[in-house]
């Protein structure tokens, strides 16, 4: 039975093979490898795309407003005559840069708090989760609004204020799986020989928790998009002009009964990149997860 | 079990009163003064003091945190700071606006995605299957606001079945409605199909089918109903959801809810309104989850008896 299971033949595959073993991964799961290329791509495109391109995205060319896709502007322009194409590409960096902020800012501070609570299961650990109860008791997206009213609009705020949505997620994640390893045999192991708790987390039950994290990461990615897209959709993002894409769809609305191309666009895009990040998710979860892959 | 009930029911008012605690913390530690914003500039120092006084501004803030929680607990707001208006009056309308597009965002959840899910699972792998679940992960990957925005341009301008925003009827509710709760309906499909198809395996099944029950009482006496414990968890998780969600989703389609009503609030800095609003919304979300875990116990044997 183990030996049918493709992560063991993977296993197998590499130890007989000299091909290395995310090529041999990525031949087995081919859409997890296009999933993985076209995410890659968008990346790319956040972090090059602004330098290759020589259209400005603030640009008002008021001759041209709300024109339709055509050759000069291949998705048109939007209600102040702006290259569209230009502020989706300059606003990736924003839309997919911020989500990945969040997501590790919500890792960072949860993955710590949660591996502590988990390893030495004191009254610290208690305390802790309770906090972490609390901080789940209100809703995501609302307390967000709230810290950003307070605290003001820009991009450190969002992260911190979106941030905090994330963090009892991994905690509790995290938590528990510390306390299932803590209980394994290569801990004890570990600790018969003398090794300090410090290096057990390293070494022996961090790395043991990455596959079940990279699965929440990536489906937290979505959700962290979608939440700082909607903030900007609020106007509670990052501030104009700077192009955001939930910003650029709020403004598009004033015109979305004569150009609904303007709305349509970010809209599109957003679906698009979000679309990629959670059929990742699946892939990596049939991928890492064997427990869920048995019931497909 | 009761005891269970209880237990909850306590936790649900500690964390209310927390509530209280954050919300009164978070709008005083908000930038500007609210003696400012009632006095007009020419005031003289003591005129300043008087409104102080008035409201109770010069006294520390705990005091004002009782006095505030007092009026609170007794059923009264305050005023908004911009028309005046009692915040009672401005909310009870909207407060119904926002559970009537909520509710039936949860029917839509629980409907399609509960049926959806079991078909799915029943006939696993039929083009049924696959449909609905590309779909499933079609409709989560679509932001709300855009799903607001498309089921406006095709329903309201393009077919011009439906209202393209605003309140007072049920036709007013359906695409609101649709834009909150598809992407949840999709995770409560998946969630579902996931479910029915690990009790589906399970042996007690096996012998249901084997000591010649109907198929229609395997699939949901002994199908469903155990797999609706996990189905239940992503309900409770997604209600919480809806009631964030709804603050988008009435601002894309200007439905006069919490939402729409807490956005306005905020952007015109009416800190009365703003605290009402937040409220309101964390006591209806506390209430919902309660019940959430009631419904637990009817589902879950376990936790009734443990």
């Amino acid at each position: 039975m183990l030996t049918s299971s493709p992560v063991a033949q993977t296993i197998a595959a590499r130890t007989s093979s000299p091909r290395p073993y995310w090529l041999t991964i990525l031949s087995k799961y081919p859409f997890l490898a296009i999933e993985t290329v076209l995410l890659t791509l968008f990346v790319l495109v956040a972090l090059f795309g602004p330098t290759l391109l020589d259209v400005s995205p603030t640009e008002q060319i008021l001759a041209r407003v709300r024109e339709v896709p055509n050759p000069n502007a291949l998705l048109g322009r939007d209600e102040l005559g702006r290259d569209i194409l230009a502020r989706l590409v300059y606003g990736a960096r924003f839309t997919i840069g911020v989500g990945l902020a969040t997501v590790l800012f919500g890792l960072m501070v949860g993955g710590f708090l949660g591996l502590i609570s988990g390893y030495y299961q004191t009254h610290y650990d208690t305390v802790i989760m309770r906090v972490m109860d609390l901080l789940m008791a209100f809703p995501s997206i609302l307390s967000a609004i709230v810290m950003i009213a307070i605290l003001g609009t820009g991009v450190t705020n969002v992260i911190l204020a979106v941030g905090i949505f994330f963090v009892p997620i991994f905690a509790r994640l995290v938590r528990a799986l510390t306390l299932r390893l803590s209980n394994e045999q290569f801990v004890d192991s570990a600790r018969a020989v003398g090794a300090s708790d410090i290096r057990i987390m390293r070494r022996h039950i961090l790395p043991n928790t990455v596959p079940t994290l990279l699965v929440q990461i990536t489906y937290s990615l979505g959700e962290a998009i979608i939440i700082v897209a909607g903030l900007g959709f609020l106007g509670l993002g990052v501030q104009p002009p700077t192009p955001e894409w939930g910003a650029m769809l709020s403004r598009a609305r004033e015109v979305m009964f004569v150009a609904p191309h303007v709305a349509i666009m970010p809209g599109l895009a957003l679906v698009f990149l979000l679309l990629l990040v959670n059929l990742l998710g699946d892939g990596l979860r049939d991928l890492l997860d064997p427990r869920l892959r048995r019931t497909p | 079990m009761s005891n269970y009930i209880l237990k909850r029911i306590s936790q649900i008012f500690l964390m209310a009163f927390f509530a209280t605690i954050v919300i009164f913390a978070l709008i005083h530690l908000a930038p500007g003064d609210p003696v400012a914003a009632l006095s007009s500039p020419g005031m003289s120092e003591e005129d300043r003091l008087g409104i102080a006084r008035k409201y109770g501004l010069d006294q520390p803030l705990y005091v004002q945190y009782v006095r505030w929680l007092g009026t609170t607990l007794q059923g009264d707001l305050g005023r908004s700071l911009l028309t005046n208006q009692p915040i009672n009056e401005l909310i009870s309308t909207r407060f119904g606006n926002t559970l009537q597009l909520v509710a039936l965002a949860m029917v839509l959840n629980i409907v399609v995605g509960i049926v959806t899910g079991v078909i799915a699972a029943t006939r696993r792998g039929s083009i049924f299957d696959l449909s609905s679940m590309t779909l499933a992960i079609l409709s989560f990957s679509i932001p709300p606001f855009f799903l607001g925005i498309i089921l406006i341009l095709v329903f309201a301008v393009g077919l011009k079945w439906l209202p393209a925003g605003g309140a007072g009827s049920f036709h007013h509710l359906i695409l609101p409605a649709i834009a909150l709760g598809l992407a949840t309906a999709a995770l409560t499909a998946r969630m579902t199909r996931s479910a029915m198809l690990e009790v589906l395996g399970s042996d007690y099944i096996r012998s249901a089918r084997a000591k010649g029950l109907s198929e229609s009482r395997v699939l949901f006496r002994h199908g469903l109903k155990n797999a609706m414990i996990p189905v239940l968890t992503i309900i409770g998780q997604t209600t919480g959801a809806l009631l964030a969600g709804a603050v988008i989703t009435e601002t894309v389609f200007a439905y006069p809810g919490m939402g729409f009503t807490l956005v306005k609030s905020l952007s015109e800095r009416d800190y009365p309104v703003i605290q009402a609003a937040l409220l309101v919304t964390s006591f209806l979300y506390l209430t919902i989850n309660l019940l959430i875990d009631i419904a637990y116990l009817y589902a879950d044997p376990r936790i009734r008896y443990g």
